[in-house]
């Protein structure tokens, strides 16, 4: 399936602030969870991610600490703010009212056909 | 078997570095975490059967087109007029003040005008040669480089023709530097703004 920039932008700060939410995460496995979560039909370019993730810390959205990874290489972790649970929460109420808008628009379309 | 052919992992590395920074330093302090991804994907290539080359090249092709990340990253950089005026007349001010404090303890013997000048221009050079000394965040860059003589060259410019002319008198000695140097920062900041804008353009018409 393809899908559109314009909504993979859009839908990418309230899903990396979701996968943050849960614990702080590095990029690359971001990218990947996000392949998980979406079984696959979801496929983020991984480059494009970075970008983002440097927005939202210039946001104050979440914040990156460098660690180590399990064989000692360096590497840049997220974890979400105060700033970015506030955000979540507005996300996640604007995306619940497109989904219900959505919904009864197709519900309407279908009891017409 | 000739050695030319034999893949070098580093060296690969190295120049996709490299092709990220032709494009724009403005994302120096980020190559070392796109590295380190395509270290991790390159790690999962290679459990997956896949040499070293191939786990290189699909690791780099699933990151994707570098003037495309490039022009990512360089929107984050981009500065508001707002942010400008702000930023302008809190280092104008903090300059001054600076300025005033440099001529009483180390500039007196050089004369009112003269140490007020040298002590703005230290205090400039000081101001904006800490970021340039932070390694990580991509401050390290020919933009801020730039900013930093252009701005002090304008500062200090204004600075010596406004006390050339005499035009200091019009505003009573202290206060004709805090306005000649709010005016200098806020020109200088206006014109970096510019310059900032026209590179954007410039690297995205190469994405």
């Amino acid at each position: 399936m393809s899908w559109s920039k314009d909504l993979v932008a859009a839908s990418a700060t309230p899903i990396i602030l979701s996968i943050l939410a849960e614990k702080e995460n590095y990029g690359y496995s971001i990218i990947k969870k996000v392949e998980e979560l979406s079984g696959g039909e979801m496929q983020w370019t991984d480059g494009m991610l970075y970008p983002v993730l440097h927005r939202l810390e210039k946001q104050g959205l979440i914040k990156s600490k460098w660690g180590k990874s399990d064989i000692g290489r360096r590497r840049k972790y997220y974890r979400l703010e105060k700033k970015g649970k506030k955000e979540l929460i507005e996300e996640k109420r604007k995306w619940s009212v497109i989904n219900s808008v959505l919904e009864s628009v197709c519900q309407q379309k279908t009891s017409l056909i | 078997m000739s050695t030319e052919n034999i893949f070098n992992l580093k060296i690969a590395i190295h120049q996709w570095e490299n092709s990220f920074r032709e494009i724009n330093t403005d994302i120096e302090g980020c190559i070392e975490e796109l590295v380190s991804h395509l270290h991790d994907s390159m790690a999962e290539f290679r459990n997956k059967g896949f040499s070293e080359e191939e786990a290189f090249q699909l690791a780099s092709s699933e990151l994707g087109q570098v003037p495309s990340i490039v022009v990512e990253f360089s929107k984050n950089h981009t500065v508001e007029g707002f942010d400008v005026i702000r930023f302008s007349v809190f280092f104008a001010t903090w300059i001054f003040l600076s300025g005033i404090l440099y001529y009483y303890g180390f500039f007196k013997e050089l004369g009112f005008h003269i140490g007020c000048c040298v002590g703005i221009l230290v205090s400039w050079v000081f101001l904006e040669t800490l970021p340039l000394l932070k390694k990580r965040g991509g401050l390290i860059n020919k933009f801020d480089k730039l900013r930093f003589i252009f701005s002090a060259f304008i500062l200090f410019s204004f600075v010596s023709i406004l006390v050339y002319l005499g035009l200091y008198d019009m505003f009573q000695l202290m206060p004709g530097y805090l306005v000649a140097s709010i005016f200098a920062c806020v020109l200088g900041e206006f014109m970096l703004l510019f310059v900032g804008k026209q590179r954007l353009k410039l690297t995205c018409s190469m994405a």
